[in-house]
């Protein structure tokens, strides 16, 4: 089993009339047993495929659009693929579909398979077949794997896409499928080559609870599929929820993850009851995550104390853990204006990463000037953080001439990839810095 | 167990109140079965009413303190050792473990019966027990057109039962129970024949004293659907509804409103 514990970082104190609270809560999941993929591709597996069903499903989305004919893609993109399914662990339920302007269902023929040796190897007898053509319609790829993640309730579902292209379905139709799909299953995404839109597979990771990451080179996919099926193999409770408290007449401003990277869980709310709300947080392993809450309280008279929000850990109908944040108004301004530096932290990592993006919009706009406060702003930021990562990936995007300050120069020569990197990592976050 | 804060809520927890966030003194006292008939805020005197041992009282049918709000695992103590009977007194279904029964929805806990009578939110300042001059009741059936219409994977009941509820209070939740959850809609859809297309908390059906009623979704999964319309009514619109409307929730229920 895995035990969850609740750890709240705020300032209690509120000044006279003050209403805003702004809380971090670090929530922190061990597993007391072994987590079913630590025992790696044998074992525990095949009890749990029995007749309770499978505890996990995973669909690996391959995209075999004309386009993965260049280099070494298609080539790459299938020996990860059959990496992918070396790593599956015995009894877990997969498929793997063949993305291009539809989806086919490569392995099984259809609906879902079980993991075993003999699988594994029909499956990837048949992914070594795979030859790129045609076209990129991404919606249809998630709504193909959601059909198949439906026929096993109850377990961690999981996607994995791997694209190198822009998607070419009509607007309305891809936000439909991935509206669709919110919920079902989880997916990270994986873009390859500099020709892949990060917006688009930003809106994936975001909605599907997943991550986005740029795979500079074909040679790395193998690598990088293996780690988030260990990753995915290694959640032991699917469908954790956020469920938020606020007394009547509070206002959440927002709920947002900020560790291990940047969510935006505002918009997800499902509505309990005027007071209760439920944000989803997906699967978990053995793992630490971080989740910033800010609302805004009815004020009471200095002295007087609030429960500003209770927030309840979810999964399925248990409470696994509970926050409380409880607030008090006082006229001691020393109490009052100090900031929590878990709080000031992931506010600057938020920041942070609204900062690159904005910036590189400009740049891919032509306005050179904003790009240069916006990512002169991220670098100072980052600075700040002691985020050596993206000070890196800021260098070779901009020339930074001075980080603490902000001051960077604009670049000549800048490699699409580089700005792509930049883009799609933003939303990584790092821990506060202990001293 | 109950608390009553200072600013006169009744609260399912009893650390912070659930409806105002106020501090709950330890040795706030228990709250009386029924809901304080008139808050007098600071000087509520909870303490004479609440005579006997609280914890033994028998929760007075409908007057059940569930503001639609409890977070509170605290309120239903998993460790607590289930009562000696194995099955409900009213249906005599099995316990299944819960509160509260499988079948009719019969309170282990509280001895409250079922139907109507299951946690329905009755503000303070409602009359305790007195009878709705202008009411409603809301008709609950499986209607197979509807569901022909839909193409899920959930079957349509092999009986067809047709169940009244009556409204009290001032809103019902439409919904499927989930007691761990801590969700008890007035409506639930989780009793036989269970519609799982319904969310957990599917819709409000709100009636206001001058005998208006209006149906508002709350974000459901499957959507409202007013009469035979094509689309849903959009998460968060209210509707008002008349004597006869129907409209339809989940994979084919039907619900009614009919004045009493």
């Amino acid at each position: 089993m895995v035990s969850f514990t609740c750890a709240v970082h705020q300032n209690p104190y509120l000044p006279e009339n003050g209403t805003q609270v702004d809380v971090v809560v670090t929530v922190t999941a061990e597993a007391d047993g072994a987590l079913p993929g630590e025992k790696g591709g044998t074992g525990t597996g095949n009890a749990a495929a029995g007749e309770r069903g499978p505890d996990a499903v995973e669909v690996i989305l391959l995209d075999c659009s004309g386009s993965m004919s260049i280099g070494r893609r298609i080539e790459e993109a299938r020996r990860a693929a059959a990496v992918a399914v070396d790593t599956l662990r015995d009894g877990v339920a997969f498929a793997v579909i063949q993305g291009t302007n539809r989806a086919r269902q490569v392995y099984p023929n259809k609906g879902l398979a079980i993991v075993s040796d003999r699988t594994r190897e029909e499956a990837k007898t048949r992914i070594g077949q795979l030859q790129a053509t045609s076209g990129t319609a991404i919606g249809t790829w998630l709504l193909a794997a959601r059909d198949l993640m439906l026929t096993a309730p109850g377990a961690i579902h999981h996607a994995l896409l791997l694209t190198d292209g822009q998607n070419y379905e009509a607007p309305g139709a891809f936000a439909a499928a991935l509206a669709a799909c919110e919920g079902v299953f989880q997916c990270d995404a994986r873009g390859v080559g500099d020709d892949w839109n990060v917006d688009e597979l930003r809106r994936i990771a975001t909605a599907l609870l997943g991550s986005v990451a740029l795979l500079r080179e074909p040679a790395g996919i193998a690598a990088d599929f293996q780690a988030v099926i260990q990753t995915v193999m290694g959640r032991g409770v699917p469908d954790v929820w956020l469920r938020i408290w606020t007394p009547r007449g509070a206002r959440i401003r927002f709920v947002r993850q900020v560790s291990p990277q940047i969510d935006e869980l505002t918009d997800r709310a499902a509505a309990v009851s005027d007071l209760i709300r439920d944000y989803p947080t997906g699967a978990w392993g053995s793992e630490t995550r971080d989740y910033h809450v800010c609302v805004d309280v009815p004020p009471a008279p200095v002295g007087g104390r609030r429960l500003a929000a209770r927030i309840n850990l979810l999964h399925g109908e248990d409470t696994l853990s509970t926050a409380k944040v409880e607030v008090l108004w006082t006229d001691d301004s020393a109490e009052s204006t100090r900031i929590n530096e878990v709080v000031a932290h992931y506010t600057g990592q938020a920041e942070l990463a609204r900062a690159i993006q904005d910036g590189i919009r400009a740049r891919q706009a032509g306005d050179e000037d904003t790009a240069a406060i916006a990512l002169g702003r991220a670098a100072q930021l980052a600075s700040v953080a002691g985020d050596e990562d993206t000070l890196a990936r800021l260098a070779k995007v901009v020339d930074i001439v001075d980080a603490p300050t902000g001051r960077v120069r604009r670049r000549e020569a800048v490699e699409k990839l580089d700005e792509m990197d930049l883009d799609a990592s933003s939303t990584m976050t790092t821990g506060v810095k202990m001293p | 167990m109950s608390a009553v804060c200072p600013e006169g809520h009744l609260s399912d927890t009893d650390d912070w109140c659930d409806t105002c966030g106020s501090p709950i003194a330890p040795d706030t006292p228990i709250a009386p079965d029924r809901p304080i008939a008139a808050p007098t805020g600071a000087g509520t005197g909870p303490g004479v009413a609440a005579a006997g041992p609280a914890g033994l009282l028998g929760r007075r049918a409908g007057a059940a303190p569930a503001d639609l709000s409890p977070t509170a695992p605290q309120a239903l103590p998993p460790s607590a050792p289930p009562p000696s009977a194995p099955s409900c007194p009213v249906c005599a279904e099995p316990r299944s473990g819960g509160r509260y029964c499988e079948a009719c929805a019969y309170d282990f806990e509280t001895g409250a019966a079922p139907a109507a009578a299951v946690p329905v939110a009755i503000p303070a300042h409602a009359p305790a027990a007195a009878e709705p001059a202008v009411g409603w009741v809301a008709e609950v059936c499986p209607d197979r057109a509807f569901f022909d219409r839909n193409d899920d994977d959930i079957a349509f009941p092999d009986q067809v039962t047709r169940r009244a509820i009556t409204l009290v209070g001032d809103r019902s939740v439409i919904g499927r129970r989930s007691s761990r959850r801590n969700i008890f809609p007035e409506i639930d859809l989780a009793l036989a024949p269970e519609d799982r297309g319904v969310s957990r908390v599917h819709a409000f059906l709100d009636h206001t004293d001058d005998g208006r009623l209006a149906v508002t979704d709350a974000g459901s999964a499957n959507g409202t659907w007013i009469g035979d319309d094509a689309s849903p009514i959009p998460p968060g619109r209210t509707v008002p509804l008349a004597d006869g409307d129907s409209f339809h929730v989940g994979s084919f229920t039907r619900i009614t409103v009919r004045r009493t």
